[in-house]
């Protein structure tokens, strides 16, 4: 217990002093940490087969919503079309409703600034042909932050 | 229609805040939770996930900006209230152990939250927002107090007047204060990131309105009272130029790159306390708190959406915040309260009553969600958290202090002045 100015001023300086010099210490520290890239919003997307065609999987116009590296993709009537997960600018699909008899799953590569993105890559999806391949490609046009 | 659909709104959000704010007033909870839990059940969690067709309709999101206005009118009016009520001289008395409990309450939060920030900025950050960025938001969020709702405990359990009143009230107003500055700061980092002459232009504009508020218009102020008095200007016309001079701050800080409710609480703070100043609050904090607050509330309660916490990785996330939270106000005001020489019993009295986060939490979570540092579902989980350090504050504290002190001489006076929801 402190009873003199002097043992205050030292109680200040152990109880508020040491933790500011330990927040400088986290903030210099967690500048090599790295967040999960921000592709919440509105996305135009071009899915296609290996033979060129238009696939079915995707639909052109979705929303992705997004928890930390956690994401979920949605279709124009809000029906869940995919759901995966970033780890550092790859983003893993797996297709709603997949059997998993051929690894049906997307691995697309998110580049670009936040709120202007830019994903393209591959999988392999379970429609229209069994373990069909398909091209996946897509720009974000709206950042949706709010639920 | 735009008028139907808005007044709808506001009967529907007023009749909700006082039948939930009756049903928890049985359970002794301040009105600031009933309006808070109101505002979430009028929401997506819960109107919006058991009737979503009727939520669509008196909630449609195309008919939320006329909602968002006026709400953001009442808070901006609000803060000029919280500002008129800080009391300079129970700060001044309180001397060097509410200085200690104050800064020790907000730095060991923001160490804390730091930490937390390593394991969370990873998992539920983003990456348009830096590490240093999500760092200190996430750090004030913790060290925040409602000094408001925390006077109106203090008054319902009649603890106004004693040692541990007097303490913490002016623990709180420090910590206000201190708050509102460093959000000031942070905001001024977010939005100047990209361009380091924006952010040396934020700071020193900010710096400036300071000093012009607390050097020029500070002792203009308090030498206004005569000229009042032989303009002849009545209690209405006074009313409107402190609204007039107090949204016009607002604006200046918002045109600096920092919130608008920064401006008007700092004009709040420095106005006078003598002559009409000691009735403004009586004219004003009734309607805004009655009327325009709630539409605050609720508007938050729109924006979160408790099914974001979904899963057990989720609802760990918001354990893991909560115990931070608690942990680092609780046990910092604990802390530095034995340290200056409080006993046991009054020191985690204390640590609950700075626990409280109320109002004020909310309104830094909604400009952090607006200014993209947090996610909505961080969102989700802050709320959630400012949500539960509210509500167990008068159960935890009456656990504690066990019979009610009965020391309110000016207990009531002190409730007249002092904003209530926060």
């Amino acid at each position: 217990m402190v009873e003199t100015k002097r043992g205050l001023i030292f109680a200040y300086i152990l109880l508020v002093g040491a933790p500011l010099l330990g927040l400088a210490g986290i903030v210099a520290a967690g500048q090599q940490v790295r967040a999960p890239a921000l592709i919440a919003g509105a996305w135009t997307v071009e899915c296609r087969m290996a033979s060129g065609d238009e696939c079915p999987v995707f639909p052109r116009a979705i929303t992705i919503s997004q928890a930390g590296p956690r994401v979920t993709v949605f279709g124009n009537a809000g029906q869940s079309v995919a759901a995966g997960t970033i780890d550092g600018s790859l983003l893993r699909l797996e297709l709603a409703g997949a059997e998993h008899s051929c690894g049906e799953e997307i691995l697309v590569r998110i580049s670009g600034r936040p709120h202007q993105r830019r994903f393209e890559g591959h999988g392999v999806a379970a429609e229209p042909a069994a373990c069909a391949a398909i091209h996946l490609r897509g720009v974000q046009t709206s950042r949706k932050r709010t639920p | 229609m735009e008028t139907f659909t808005l007044l709808r709104q506001i009967v529907v959000i007023l009749a909700a805040c006082m039948v939930v704010c009756a049903v928890l007033r049985r359970s002794g909870q301040p009105r600031v939770v009933g309006q808070m839990m109101a505002g979430i059940l009028i929401g997506p969690s819960f109107l919006g996930a058991i009737a979503p067709g009727l939520s669509a309709e008196v909630f449609a999101p195309a008919s939320l900006g006329h909602l968002s206005a006026m709400s953001q009118f009442g808070l901006v009016v609000y803060m000029l209230l919280v500002g008129v009520a800080l009391d300079h001289k129970e700060v001044r008395t309180q001397g060097h152990a509410a200085l200690l409990i104050s800064h020790v309450s907000i730095v060991i939060p923001f160490f804390l939250g730091g930490v937390l920030s390593l394991y969370l900025y990873p998992r539920l950050g983003e990456d348009s927002v830096s590490f240093t960025g999500f760092t200190l938001f996430l750090g004030a969020a913790m060290s925040i107090t409602a000094f408001p709702v925390l006077a109106r405990i203090l008054t319902e359990e009649n603890l106004m007047g004693t040692r541990l009143g007097s303490l913490t009230i002016a623990c709180a107003a420090v910590d206000d204060v201190t708050g509102w500055c460093i959000l000031a700061s942070i905001l001024a980092l977010v939005n100047g990131a990209h361009s380091a002459f924006a952010q040396s232009m934020t700071v020193l504009g900010v710096a400036v309105y300071i000093a012009v508020m607390l050097f020029v218009v500070k002792p203009l102020a308090a030498r206004s009272e005569p000229v009042v008095a032989k303009l002849r200007l009545g209690e209405h016309s006074l009313l409107t130029v402190v609204i007039c001079l107090g949204l016009t701050s607002a604006l200046i800080t918002d045109w600096l790159g920092i919130h608008a409710l920064f401006g008007a609480f700092l004009f709040g703070a420095i106005l006078p306390r003598s002559g009409f100043m000691r009735v403004l609050p009586q004219k004003l904090q009734s309607f805004v708190e009655a009327s325009l607050l709630p539409l605050f509330f609720a508007f938050t309660g729109l924006r979160t959406s408790i099914g974001l916490v979904d899963g057990a990785e989720m609802w760990g996330y918001w354990i893991l915040v909560m115990a931070v939270a608690v942990l680092a106000k609780l046990g910092g005001c604990l802390l530095a309260a034995r340290v200056s020489g409080v006993g046991w019993t009054e020191s985690l009295s204390i640590g609950l009553l700075m626990n409280t986060r109320g109002l004020m939490e909310l309104v830094i979570l909604n400009i952090g969600l607006d200014a993209g540092i947090i996610s909505p579902s961080l969102f989700a989980i802050m709320v959630m958290m400012a949500l539960s350090t509210t509500f167990m504050t008068t159960p935890l504290l009456r656990l504690v202090s066990g019979a009610r002190v009965r020391h309110s001489a000016n207990a009531g006076a002190v409730a007249e002045s002092v904003p209530t929801a926060g």
